[in-house]
């Protein structure tokens, strides 16, 4: 149980600037998801708290305390690690309690503890064996006692849900959601995945070359994502760009959107709320953001809002949707309809937009107009 | 093959040939090692049983070959020396490359020339290997002269020419030989194990020491079992160090097996009783090599 304050921190390695100026603070308690590709630097900032990366300038406080020079076993953290690293020549039960031997808990007290971990993870049964003779999931559950066990003031996870098949993933993701809440404990959790981010996460920081681009909850990030790389990093499928221009009509400010019918491209005005945004931009570019659930078939639609017609040119069902391909400003676009009201490639479909999520970039800083 | 004309369906020679070519490439080198290797095993497991001195007999006489090695005290003194120059060149070799491997782990600079030069006595023959060493344990012309030479006119070192101690000095020569090439085996399997369980080892609170005695060094079991495969064969085998270090001596204090089998074979015309020495050899080796090949083949059988 603890707070983690990052204040300004950066890493380099020799020339290689890795991580520039992150500042970052978490409350006790919280779950915090740093989401990146791979090569953001993410695993780097996390081994920067664990203490396995020296910090090349800025400080990193827990519990209000400077680490940056505390070994790292003095930290009171916990890692679990991607490719497990369970000790090979030992059995579960002495990886699990491989830390407490470390640190001098005795040997009756170390069994308790050791057997009160696997029962919550579901392991007693596996204690005796070696790490060579359990499956991806059980490893897994094996690496998560090892942090568990220590009762650390915080826990780290590198991609722990990366080595495991989908199915067990989805089922780990809830099991470490729910350990989260019954423990109550700081977590740091890194990923690639913007779906473990999302469903996890009490808030998520999204990293791009070693820069922050944008920390908030999942809410936040999904509908006010700080600039394009966010808006099209979350969210599947991703979110629809497209390039149009600002234009005036009847009083309302909005965007002029193109859309593709019968072979034809047809011109439609999109009102956009929250028109003060778009003052001064009149007759310039502007990159509109739009998730394919936000755009909907018009049998669903609510009365204000614009409807289009256009060709479909490919279907992709999904099961619970179909994704429709249509042409938006000149550009491939997805949208979200029914399996049910789903047409068939060819036909043309009306759609309607709902216009109160769109979002608004900036084409050269590529950042949102808010 | 639609493309083939019709009717033509015996294979070409072409084909016939290709299928039997690995076959075909490798059979001459077979025969000569089923006739050069296991062919003169057998033949010298016979001699052994004969009479045999200058030349060969096809005489048997039994065990009485074995019952006149086992009497001598210059094969006892062979054997022992076998059983010292083998414990203390294994053990030695082993502790030694392994400390230097996981010195040289350390992510130091100039890594990749120290590994070279570590390595390179491996490339050096034995022959070579004694006659430097020679040289250099020499009292009157190599360290021992040299430190008088500074001062210390009481300093001996004369292990060469002392009775006892002489079956040392190979012991010194060959782990000089082999450590460094003890030192790659351990040092690229030390390169392989994942270095995220030496950072888990790390935040769990164990020092570096720790994380090598407890954790690195019992995952590379295989390596030691490796390592000591390669020198125990190596040391039964061992021959042109002590020809060339000590030549066998002071008298015959320092010779191996092979320096005795040699010795009687070729300079004694007791060509029966080198066949049974150079059995007993075997037998040693085998004692060493079938367990291990058993256990690698079961092993590899269980997945």
């Amino acid at each position: 149980m603890a707070t983690l304050s990052i204040e300004q921190v950066s890493k380099a390695f020799g020339d290689t600037q890795v991580l520039k100026d992150i500042s970052l603070s978490m409350e006790d308690g919280e779950f915090l998801v740093l989401l990146g590709s791979s090569g953001c630097g993410k695993s780097t900032l996390l081994n920067m708290i664990a203490g396995l990366e020296h910090v090349t300038s800025g400080l990193i406080r827990i519990d209000g305390e400077v680490v940056n020079d505390i070994h790292p076993k003095n930290r009171d953290t916990a890692m679990v690690f991607q490719s497990y690293a369970l000790y090979p020549n030992m059995t579960v039960e002495k990886n699990i309690g491989f830390g407490l031997e470390m640190r001098g808990v005795g040997k009756a007290e170390r069994k308790a503890a050791v057997r009160e971990v696997a029962e919550m993870l579901q392991i007693e049964h596996l204690l005796d064996r070696k790490p060579s003779q359990l499956s991806g999931g059980q490893r897994q559950r094996v690496a998560m006692g090892r942090a568990l066990v220590r009762r650390p003031r915080i826990f780290l996870f590198d991609e722990p849900l990366s080595n495991l098949d989908a199915k067990l993933r989805v089922e780990m993701r809830t099991e470490i959601k729910k350990l989260h809440q019954s423990l109550k404990a700081t977590m740091v959790y890194v990923t690639h995945d913007q779906i473990e981010a999302m469903t996890l996460a009490d808030r998520i920081a999204i990293l791009k070359d070693g820069r922050i681009q944008q920390v908030g909850t999942p809410a936040q990030i999904y509908n006010q994502p700080a600039n394009m790389y966010v808006a099209g990093f979350v969210g599947a499928p991703a979110m629809n760009f497209l390039s149009v221009e600002v234009a005036e009509q009847a009083g309302d400010l909005g965007v002029v959107l193109p859309v593709k019918c019968v072979g034809e491209t047809v011109k439609h005005f999109i009102p956009l709320p929250n028109p003060e945004r778009l003052q001064g931009r009149i007759g310039q570019p502007v990159v509109i953001g739009i998730r394919p659930e936000m755009i909907l078939h018009a049998s669903w639609a609510a009365a204000t809002q614009p409807i289009i017609s256009c060709d479909v040119e490919l279907l992709e069902p999904t099961g619970a949707d179909t994704l429709c391909v249509i042409e938006l400003a000149g550009q491939a676009a997805k949208a979200r309809v029914s399996p049910m009201l789903a047409p068939q490639p060819g036909e043309m479909i009306e759609l309607a937009v709902d216009t109160s999520r769109i979002c608004l970039f900036d084409p050269d800083t590529r950042d949102l107009i808010a | 093959m639609s493309h083939r004309p019709a009717g033509n369906k015996r294979p070409s020679v072409l084909d016939r040939l290709s299928t039997v070519l690995p076959q075909l490439v490798v059979a001459p080198s077979f025969l000569l090692i089923l006739f050069f290797v296991y062919g003169f095993i057998i033949w010298t497991g016979y001699i052994s049983f004969t009479n045999s001195r200058m030349l060969p007999s096809y005489e048997l006489e039994g065990f009485r070959q074995y019952l006149r090695l086992f009497a001598m005290d210059r094969w006892d003194v062979a054997f022992n020396n076998l059983l010292i120059f083998g414990g203390f060149y294994i053990s030695l070799s082993i502790v030694i490359g392994c400390l230097l491997a996981v010195l040289l782990d350390q992510r130091i600079r100039v890594e990749g020339t120290l590994r070279t030069i570590y390595l390179y006595p491996m490339a050096v023959s034995f022959i070579v290997t004694g006659t430097a060493w020679k040289w250099m344990l020499n009292p009157s012309l190599g360290i021992e002269s040299y430190i008088r030479g500074l001062g210390w006119e009481s300093f001996r070192f004369d292990w060469i020419v002392d009775k006892d101690m002489a079956i040392y000095v190979v012991v010194i020569a060959a782990v000089w030989q082999a450590s460094g090439f003890v030192m790659a085996l351990f040092l690229s399997a030390l390169r392989s194990v994942d270095q995220e369980i030496i950072k888990a080892a790390y935040l769990d609170g164990a020092s570096t020491t720790r994380i090598y005695l407890g954790i690195l060094l019992p995952s590379l079991r295989p390596v030691f079992l490796s390592a000591f495969v390669i020198l125990a064969h190596l040391a039964i085998k061992s021959f042109d160090l002590v020809v060339a270090l000590t030549g066998g001596g002071p008298g015959y204090a320092s010779t191996l097996p092979a320096n005795f089998m040699y010795e009687m074979t070729f300079r004694r015309n007791q060509i029966g009783l080198g066949a049974a020495s150079a059995v007993m050899m075997l037998l040693t080796v085998a004692a060493i090599m079938v367990p291990y090949l058993y256990s690698e083949l079961r092993g590899k059988r269980h997945g």
